[in-house]
């Protein structure tokens, strides 16, 4: 409540206590003369001092409920925030582990073609005993070309 | 006028704004690379330039899976840890 935010909490707190007050003080002073002449006015002020001071009351109380909300739900996102920075290193590594064991695996392979296929090279090459088809290379890169 | 603006003002006693707010986290950068074309075959390969060829594609294809595969897990896990906060 936007009111408690800049008046304090005491001031209720009084308001609500003087409404008391003079509403005990016209129900009990009445019958003396010279306050009996205020006594409905007094009375009305202290009828409408107990409304509002209850109800003040009634926010403070509910403002303290939900600030106590908003410290749980505080408590809650800095938590969440936390494990969502661990969560995000473990996955990180995780990816980087994988990726790093994929790409030396894929430079053993290369390595491993330098090495052993290299060798049919020449037999494979256009022109040698088993070329190569234009068809075969054609169906390769089609395969690897990005959809449009 | 008086009045109005009075019962306005009672009324307005009630307004309270909540000042906690979870964000969704930002996906790592590490996940957010662009997966790279294919390579292609010469005009005229040998059978190792083929090889070599069909060896990185797979690559490329196996280290863009692991990325998609963690941008999903990420994306699960970070899901269920905002779902939480509530």
């Amino acid at each position: 409540m936007w009111l408690l935010s800049f008046i304090p909490d005491f001031i209720f707190h009084i308001i609500a206590i003087v409404g008391i007050l003079l509403t005990i003080g016209a129900i009990a002073f009445g019958q003396i003369p010279f306050i009996g002449t205020y006594n409905i006015p007094i009375n009305i002020i202290g009828v409408v001092l107990i409304i509002f001071g209850f109800y003040m009351e009634g926010a403070i109380s509910n403002e303290e409920s939900w600030q106590a909300k908003v410290k749980e739900m505080e408590l809650k996102v800095a938590a969440a925030e936390i494990q969502s920075q661990k969560e995000n290193v473990k996955m990180i590594e995780k990816v980087v582990k994988k990726t790093e064991y994929i790409t030396r695996k894929g430079q053993d392979i290369i390595r491993y073609v330098d090495k052993e296929v290299v060798k049919y090279d020449t037999k494979f090459a256009p022109g040698g005993v088993c070329e190569i088809p234009k068809e075969f290379i054609k169906a390769l890169n089609d395969a690897a070309e990005a959809p449009k | 006028m008086k009045y109005i603006i009075c019962f306005s003002l009672v009324i307005l006693t009630g307004c309270s704004v909540v000042p906690v707010k979870a964000n969704f986290p930002d996906v790592p950068e590490r996940l957010m690379i662009k997966c790279p074309q294919l390579e292609k075959v010469s005009e005229t390969p040998t059978l190792s330039d083929v090889a070599k060829t069909v060896t990185n594609n797979y690559t490329s294809y196996y280290e863009c899976a692991v990325k998609h595969d963690g941008f999903v897990e990420w994306y699960n896990i970070q899901k269920e840890i905002f779902n939480k906060v509530k």
